[in-house]
């Protein structure tokens, strides 16, 4: 079982049931809120059947095909205001970092985040895309809202591009990445900033676009396709994944730093830089949530060490509190 | 000024650890971790923020690392600073009086491996003073018998305090170390009181450290005479006495009597070697010429005696010489001027003889006694005169005057006496029945010039006395001691007058009767000597004879005896150690405006000897004049010859040898001399190690300088983001 199927182990799993149903009400609330017009008067398109979960509304049950199988479906509706989700997730070498009290690296993170999340929306019919992206986009799995979709998204998830190594567990890899760069071949880095500039291009309707990265780099053009995105009307969610390290800079001693995107190494005295590091990502934090907030965007912050369903839940929260703001 | 000591200066090779901190601050440079790192934006940035800070933070920590251990090596080293200088150039004066006391006395002159034990201490005490600083006064006292500093004004001149060691010569005298410590800080005394700067005095001392110089120097005796304004340090200069020989002793017999010229040289001659056995050449030497030369084999410590019997003498005063030289070569004997003795002696030429009569033949029998043989040939000459004409004798020609029977002495016979036997002469004093017993008491009683402890009382008749012989001891009677049928014992004596000695150190009976009287007594006086019969030898007594002694048969070699013993007695007379006074009495008679007197030294050189006229002196006219002469440093024979208008009219000889028993290598410890307290060093001696105020001691306050660094230190490393548990880094 990957280490994603770990993380949503069966007590994950039910655990996320409680938090569905709690989730469920929170994304209801978003589509009505934000769609509710689409639903008055009009009739929908028949989208599919599919089986009774007790909870559904009784009207939508079709009792012609239960006459004819003795079992309870219920119908979907096309319904123009469904949920369209777009999950990008950053795959760079940088989200690849993983400190020692952490259980997973940042991307393993994300991914469980990005895979609960669109099991959420699949399992209330919405339909989710993936993208999993670092310097381009590598990836791209159209939105489905069938359930079976989910597995896909899993195996997206689970098989990243096969040129680019963006999980660099060992100092082997690094090598082999540090000899790629030498023959000119592509680092694992990011540009979320033109990435998401294409991913709103792939975008045939308006969309949640779930952004899952450390957002370490560069604000300024991650900040630019977040305002494209949400003059295209799209709404984005930024979900920040971090190590506890990149916060606190625990280290201490004479370090050599190697970039795990770029073939540079920085070597200095942790003790007397950490508290401008710090500061500077303080900065950097309080300017990403403001700006992204200022744009209309969802922002959470999460550590790679915090369980990830109250994570998710906070995300949803924080979401729909943002939501409602705006 | 501030010159930096170091009593450990070894230790500062550990300043080669110095090289430890550099060493770890560049490897600590080298980075031992390796982090692949995510957020490489934001430490860059906060790089670039502090790169300046850590750089100066990373040269503060090594400097003051290396500045730790610098200091701390330093301190282990036990540096010191003498600012002794400085606080003389501040108080524009002298804060030290060395006083340098080198010990001159003959055993010095030991050879060991190289140099003699003084020139050891002479390079040694020019060392100490070309590294004394500069404003410290010197002197300079001299280890010998002697009552006067050689540099007693202290001395800023190194130069001339240097010349004056290179000067300095070995005496023969033996030392007198306490007399000298004395005399040093007495000296320092006065100087300080002369001299409100100086502070504190030094002592050095250069010495072998021989017993016979240091005798009665105890640790309470030298802390008692400096006090605790002096600091005393030794310098050891002792050589071993490897193998020394010694001449220790030279004397002279006379077989035949005074009146013979028959003499014997006896010799000691010592090996002081535990150890080796030596053969010497033992060369005699009479009036400069070799008469004879022996060998003599020493076991290890023997002493040996060897004499030398000469007949042939010519008569008169005559002067021996013994010496050793050891076989093959000298390098057996580490002290030679301990290797030759000299004596000077009389073979009578004429023995004068001064009888002064107080009745017509009263000197007939003591006459007989000295001349009892008509022959020429006899050397004793017999001048005689009644008493009324001794006040115009000059005296100085006799070598006895005896008074017989003389009734009153006066004063200025008294006073010619007196003067007569204090330059040496023998005075005999026969009584008979004329004497005045009070005049007498007044003359020679304890009270008179003579000062002779003798009472003369009452005559006193008793036919039942007689001489024995077992009461006394005296080496005159030893003759009659061995030859039992002497027959002295036997002498009829009926009358004599008692007297009564208080003392028996000036005066010593010779004769005593047995009812404990003294009949014949030998007193000192002076150079000379006074014979004092009790009983009468005047056969021309009125009131009849006192007793037969002076017709006896013992009275002849009773007489020639008691002259030799003086004759033995006087050449002392003529013999001295080094440094005494030589005189003699001038004779009167002559007149001085013409008289002329010179001394010819050992080395031959001839020095003039001034003579005051009575009437330019200060004292009177009655008392004799004598002259003198005290330059006698030099061992050998001094020649005095008296000028009468250029002509020699006399001539006397006076041998000087060495004092004291320093050829016996006896050396004390110096630690068993001084007080430790009070010894500075041993014998290593440093002379920036000043031991007072002015110094400086560093180790304390460097200690505590490094523990302040590293409290400085430990702030600057520590100076940093109060740090999280260290979980950094991928896994």
């Amino acid at each position: 079982m990957s280490k994603l199927l770990k993380s949503l182990s069966p007590t994950t799993l039910a655990a996320l049931d409680g938090l569905t149903l709690r989730a469920r009400h929170i994304i209801e609330g978003f589509v009505a809120g934000s769609h509710r017009s689409h639903f008055q008067g009009s009739s929908v398109e028949f989208s599919e059947y599919r089986e009774y979960v007790q909870g559904d509304e009784i009207r939508h049950v079709d009792w012609k095909v239960y006459g004819r199988t003795d079992k309870l479906f219920v119908k979907r509706y096309v319904d123009e205001t469904n949920l369209h989700a777009c999950l990008v997730l950053d795959q760079s070498a940088s989200m690849s970092y993983c400190s020692g009290n952490a259980p997973l690296e940042k991307l393993e993170y994300a991914k469980c985040v990005l895979a609960a999340l669109a099991w959420l929306m699949l399992r209330k019919g919405d339909s989710v895309g993936v993208a999993q992206v670092d310097t381009k986009i590598q990836q791209w799995l159209p939105a489905a809202s069938h359930i079976r979709h989910w597995d896909r998204i899993l195996e997206v998830f689970e098989n990243p591009h096969e040129d680019i190594e963006s999980s660099l567990p060992n100092r082997k890899k690094r090598q082999k990445r540090q000899k790629r760069q030498k023959r000119g071949g592509p680092l694992a880095g990011t540009d979320l900033g033109s990435v998401l500039s294409d991913v709103a291009g792939r975008l045939p309707q308006r969309s949640v676009v779930v952004v899952a990265s450390d957002f370490l780099d560069d604000l300024e053009p991650l900040l630019a396709a977040v305002e494209q995105l949400r003059l295209l009307g799209h709404d984005v969610v930024l979900f920040q994944v971090l190590d506890r390290d990149e916060v606190t800079f625990p280290f201490t001693g004479n370090v050599k730093f190697e970039d795990l995107e770029l073939a540079t190494t920085t070597e200095l005295e942790t003790n007397s830089v950490r508290q401008e590091y710090l500061e500077l990502f303080e900065q950097a934090q309080e300017e990403l949530t403001s700006r992204s907030r200022n744009l209309g965007a969802g922002f959470q912050c999460v550590v790679s060490d915090e369980d990830f369903g109250q994570a998710l839940h906070g995300f949803l929260t924080s979401y729909a509190a943002q939501r409602r703001t705006v | 000024m501030f010159a930096v000591n170091f009593t450990s200066p070894e230790r500062l090779w550990w300043a080669l650890v110095l090289v430890i901190p550099l060493a770890i601050h560049l490897w600590r440079r080298r980075y031992q971790r390796v982090v692949a790192w995510s957020a490489m934006r934001f430490l860059q940035a906060a790089q670039q923020q502090v790169q300046q800070r850590v750089r100066l933070r990373r040269l503060w920590l090594l400097l003051l690392r290396v500045a730790m251990l610098g200091l701390l090596i330093f301190a282990i080293a036990d540096p010191s600073t003498d600012y002794s200088q400085f606080s003389q150039y501040l108080r524009g004066s002298t804060g030290t009086h060395h006083v340098l006391l080198l010990d001159t006395s003959y055993s010095m002159g030991a050879v060991g491996e190289s140099a003699s034990a003084f020139e050891l201490a002479r390079q040694k005490a020019i060392k100490y003073v070309q590294q004394l600083p500069q404003g410290d006064v010197i002197s300079i006292v001299t280890i010998s018998s002697r009552d006067r500093p050689l540099i007693e004004q202290p001395v800023f001149d190194r130069q001339e305090i240097i010349a004056e060691l290179a000067a300095l010569e070995l005496t023969n005298r033996s030392g007198e170390a306490l007399n000298a410590i004395t005399l040093a800080a007495e000296l320092a005394e006065r100087s300080r009181a002369a001299m409100q700067d100086i502070v504190m005095t030094r002592y050095a001392i250069f010495s072998d450290f021989q017993r016979d110089s240091w005798h009665g120097v105890t640790p309470e005796k030298v802390s008692r005479i400096i006090g605790a304004s002096g600091k005393i340090e030794y310098f050891d200069c002792r050589q071993p006495y490897l193998h020394n020989l010694a001449v220790e002793d030279l004397d002279v017999e006379y077989p035949a009597g005074p009146f013979g010229n028959q003499v014997a040289l006896r010799a000691q001659i010592k090996n002081y070697s535990p150890t080796k056995s030596q053969s010497v050449t033992v060369t005699w030497s009479i009036e400069g010429r070799v008469v004879q030369r022996e060998q003599v084999a020493l076991a290890p410590s023997e002493l040996v005696t060897v004499r030398l019997d000469d007949q042939n003498l010519k008569l008169g005063q005559q002067q021996a010489k013994v010496q050793i030289a050891s076989i093959p070569a000298a390098q057996s004997d580490s002290l030679l001027s301990d290797n030759t003795r000299w004596v000077v002696f009389s073979t009578a030429a004429k023995f004068q003889v001064l009888t002064v009569t107080g009745r017509y033949r009263s000197e007939e029998l003591l006459v007989t006694a000295l001349v009892p043989t008509a022959s020429t040939r006899w050397p004793v000459q017999i001048t005689t005169i009644n008493e009324g004409e001794l006040i115009d004798q000059g005296l100085t020609q006799y070598d006895m005057i005896a008074l017989c029977n003389v009734k009153q002495i006066s004063a200025a016979e008294l006073d010619q006496l007196h003067a007569y036997v204090t330059a040496g002469g023998t005075l005999f004093l026969c009584p008979g029945d004329r004497i005045d017993i009070d005049n007498y008491n007044r003359s020679f009683a304890p009270s008179s010039k003579f000062r002779l402890p003798l009472q003369w009382q009452q005559v006193v008749e008793d036919s039942d006395v007689q001489i024995q012989l077992d009461k006394t001891s005296h080496a005159i009677t030893k003759l009659f001691a061995d030859n039992p049928a002497n027959g002295i014992e036997a002498t009829p004596i009926s009358t004599y007058i008692k007297c009564v000695a208080s003392e028996t150190d000036s005066v010593q009976p010779i004769l005593v009767l047995n009812n404990g009287d003294p009949l014949y007594l030998l007193g000192a006086v002076g150079s000379g000597h006074v014979f004092i019969l009790t009983t009468s030898i005047d056969p021309s007594q009125k009131t009849g004879k006192w007793s037969d002694l002076g017709s006896w048969p013992s009275f002849l070699p009773l007489v020639h005896e008691s002259l030799a013993h003086v004759a033995r007695l006087g050449g002392h007379n003529q013999n001295h150690t080094t440094g005494s006074t030589l005189f003699e009495q001038i004779d009167l008679s002559r007149s001085l405006d013409d008289l002329q007197i010179q001394v010819r030294t050992p080395s031959g050189q001839q020095k003039p000897i001034s003579v005051v006229h009575p009437r330019d002196s200060q004292q009177s006219e009655s008392q004799p004049l004598v002259w003198s002469f005290s330059e006698t440093e030099a061992l050998g024979v001094y020649s005095i010859m008296t000028f009468v208008d250029g002509v020699p009219v006399a001539s006397n000889s006076h041998a000087i040898n060495l004092d004291g028993q320093d050829s016996h290598d006896l050396s004390i410890p110096a630690e068993d001399l001084f007080n430790t307290e009070s010894l500075i060093s041993d014998h290593s001696f440093t002379v920036n190690e000043m031991p007072s105020d002015d110094r400086y001691d560093w180790f304390a306050a460097l200690l505590s300088l490094v523990l302040a660094l590293g409290v400085v230190e430990l702030w600057v490393y520590r100076n940093r983001v109060p740090l999280e548990p260290d979980s950094g880094g991928q896994r």
